[in-house]
């Protein structure tokens, strides 16, 4: 099996298997679903190739793109790599939606209705990105150890608790 | 008693420690230990659900006044089960606490995983000054499962920055 086939597959598996996770009581056979479940997840990586995501999808790849550009798809890049790549989170949430609304009688646009679902339950993966440039996150995090790490929490949330502090004294002067 | 809303997250970690507890570091501190650091309003803790960690943990909530945060709409006492000992065994819930030394949320239940067991075997320890037991907390993939089924805004932050500080994205 290709590099590709087997990613395809892994994503089509992991969608599986939460869907089939849904219908299965607490207990064991539950618990031994959701290990496999998170470890064919962990597999997946970032993300995969556009071309297995529009098939997962059953769309084209330019269907797929206009998506992304709508910022409805959420787009990955591997470190090293320029290739675009489908996030893989993302691609199994739409992915999972839309088959429930192929379930549900969709015949054309499920990917759309899929979408639209979850951007009103509020569970649309979207671009996000942290406030901190990549390279200095990256050496930061090789730069340190993981008791400076904690010891680097700890003081911003002092920090923080002394300016929550005067803003509540302020606001108790305010209110008299 | 004098709570404050910003957790003092070493003071917790020490109390947690010196009594023994046995748990696994979740949330925004674990974000923070894996590369990514940023103040974060509470400790989240999913313990060992043994009675006898969980008396543990008891005595720990015990020794820093702890008791179930006002929800909206909620007072402590209006809660489904009476904050004891006995709700925290035999619930198996999560608890949103304040104490004396900021909030605390005790979860013994958190999507994907079953619990502590689920999340020990690939937990990341680090030594702290004050206490002899290692902190425990989630390993990266783990953590990135929890953030993933979160879907907050704040979560998908994370999983960027997570994967940005491990290099396993650009």
């Amino acid at each position: 099996m290709s590099g590709t086939a087997e990613t395809e597959q892994r994503v089509r598996h992991v969608v599986a298997l939460r869907r089939a996770l849904e219908a299965l009581p607490d207990g064991p056979e539950r618990r031994r679903v959701r290990r496999v479940e998170r470890e064919l997840r962990q597999a997946l990586g970032v993300g995969v190739p556009k071309g297995v995501a529009a098939r997962v999808l059953g769309i084209s790849v330019t269907a797929l793109d206009r998506w992304i550009q709508k910022g409805k798809i959420v787009e990955a890049h591997r470190p090293g790599s320029s290739r675009a790549l489908v996030e893989a989170w993302s691609l199994v949430q739409v992915a999972l939606e839309a088959g429930r609304a192929g379930e549900a009688g969709v015949t054309r646009g499920a990917v759309a209705e899929g979408i639209r679902r979850l951007e009103a339950a509020g569970r649309l993966p979207v671009p996000s990105r942290p406030n901190e440039h990549p390279l200095i996150l990256r050496r930061d995090f090789l730069n340190s150890t993981p008791e400076e790490r904690l010891a680097e929490i700890d003081a911003l949330n002092r920090q923080l608790a002394v300016l929550a502090r005067a803003a509540w004294r302020s606001r108790l002067k305010e209110a008299g | 008693m004098t709570t404050f809303p910003i957790a003092a997250l070493g003071d917790l970690l020490v109390v947690l420690a010196r009594h023994e507890v046995q748990h696994v570091v979740i949330g925004g501190v674990a974000v923070g230990m894996h590369g990514a650091p940023r103040a974060t309003k509470d400790l989240d803790i999913v313990p060992l659900s043994t009675p006898e960690n969980l008396a543990r943990l008891w005595d720990a909530l015990a020794s820093i006044d702890a008791r179930p945060k006002h929800l909206e709409g909620f007072r402590p006492e209006e809660l489904p089960l009476p904050w004891s000992l006995r709700s925290l065994v035999e619930g198996q819930g999560n608890w949103i606490l304040e104490t004396t030394l900021g909030r605390i949320d005790v979860m013994q239940w958190v999507a994907p995983f079953e619990g502590y067991d689920d999340l020990i075997e690939q937990a990341e320890a680090v030594e702290i000054e004050g206490a002899q037991l290692p902190v425990r907390y989630a390993g990266l993939h783990d953590l990135i499962a929890m953030k993933q089924e979160a879907g907050r805004p704040q979560d998908l932050i994370d999983i960027t920055a997570l994967r940005l500080a491990n290099g396993l994205e650009a």
